[in-house]
């Protein structure tokens, strides 16, 4: 993987106020499930991307429990309802104790 | 008139400029033998995970090479925007380099840059940097159709990788032309045999949960086939990969593909 840390997030950077946007977001993550063996039959541990959670001027709004099963670098898309200006805070966690942060910035228009 | 035909049999056969006839004149990506999920899956930059990759190449063309760098040049100081810069190049690719006395790939010209313009040490085959650069650089030059020469010092490339791929390899003793050529559009099992045509790579893989340099793919076919393989940028595979841009001249890049 490239790093464990690094996302693409699509939102619109300006809505109407009280109208519901999509949110899509990819995580670069290899999504060990713990099973696997490299060449050299050591086993790679278990590393999964553990919580992912999206928050709306600091409440969450989405939160992700992950588990293996899920492939690698995940895909996630939802909706939020536009209510003030502000800003999306992305924070997910792995197994390995990694955590990546992303923001992305939106304007609410009335 | 038999020795006038002798003479141009003699004439035809010395004279190797001769354009060679592709046996599928109209080539079909890849990605037309695929399921509608993962065609949706490349043509959505938001969901396409090798979009991963080309956002990270496109920090690494920014950024100065540490350490070894004289003066920490970036590929954009000298480049300057990819978005104009490297516009078309993918789909020029292999080409024949002078300097180089070789047929060079994206990846060989990448690693050609860093060590002699920004003196570093080259990127590792398949490793996460060169990956990164390489669908930055090929990205640049999607929707637009491969256009490669296999004209002047390109061409004994060119006809080694012709005679690669119709040559049986392997326990299971096939050539690529074999799945590729003659059974193209059948089953293989569960899947359909593509035409194996190279525009969309480097390429996202559900297979290998990641995405992977053309050579890789290569070396996945020489292993399905019980062949020995090549080592990801040797002579060979660089042949092949000049044979297989002619073959699929005219199909849009697609970099950076999504296959199963």
């Amino acid at each position: 993987m490239i790093s464990d840390l690094l996302s693409r997030i699509q939102a619109p950077a300006s809505v109407r106020r009280g109208e519901v946007f999509a949110v899509r977001v990819t995580l670069a993550h290899p999504m060990e499930t713990g099973f696997r063996y490299d060449e050299h039959g050591t086993q790679t541990p278990y590393n999964v991307i553990n919580t992912f959670v999206c928050a709306y001027n600091g409440r969450p709004v989405f939160t992700a429990a992950l588990s293996s099963g899920i492939a690698a670098n995940p895909g996630f898309e939802f909706f939020i309802r536009a209510r003030d200006s502000g800003e999306l805070l992305f924070d997910w966690h792995d197994d390995e104790g990694h955590q990546g942060t992303a923001r992305h910035a939106i304007t609410v228009t009335s | 008139m038999i020795r006038h035909l002798a003479l141009l049999t003699l004439a035809l056969g010395a004279c190797t400029s001769v354009a060679p006839i592709r046996n599928i004149a109209e080539p079909r990506s890849g990605v037309t033998f695929t399921s509608n999920d993962i065609r949706k899956l490349q043509n959505d930059d938001a969901a396409n995970p090798g979009m991963l990759w080309v956002e990270q190449g496109k920090a690494l063309w920014r950024a100065g090479v540490e350490g070894a760098g004289v003066d920490n040049k970036s590929c954009a100081s000298c480049h300057g925007d990819a978005e104009q810069a490297m516009r078309g190049v993918a789909a020029r690719y292999p080409v024949y380099d002078a300097a180089a006395g070789n047929i060079l790939n994206l990846e060989g010209r990448i690693n050609q840059c860093r060590v002699h313009r920004q003196h570093a040490e080259p990127l590792r085959y398949e490793s996460e940097g060169l990956l990164a650069l390489t669908s930055y650089v090929a990205h640049q030059s999607r929707g637009m159709p491969i256009q490669a020469s296999i004209d002047g010092p390109a061409r004994p490339h060119f006809e080694a990788g012709q005679a690669h791929y119709v040559t049986r390899q392997g326990q299971l003793n096939l050539s690529c032309a074999h799945c590729h050529e003659r059974n193209w559009g059948k089953m293989l099992l569960a899947e359909p045999i593509s035409q194996g045509q190279s525009n969309g790579f480097p390429a996202y893989r559900l297979e290998w949960q990641g995405l992977g340099s053309l050579h890789r793919r290569l070396r996945a076919c020489q292993f399905g086939i019980r062949a020995e393989r090549s080592a990801a940028g040797s002579q060979e595979l660089l042949d092949l990969e000049l044979y297989l841009a002619w073959r699929a001249n005219g199909l849009p890049v697609e970099a950076p593909g999504v296959r199963r």
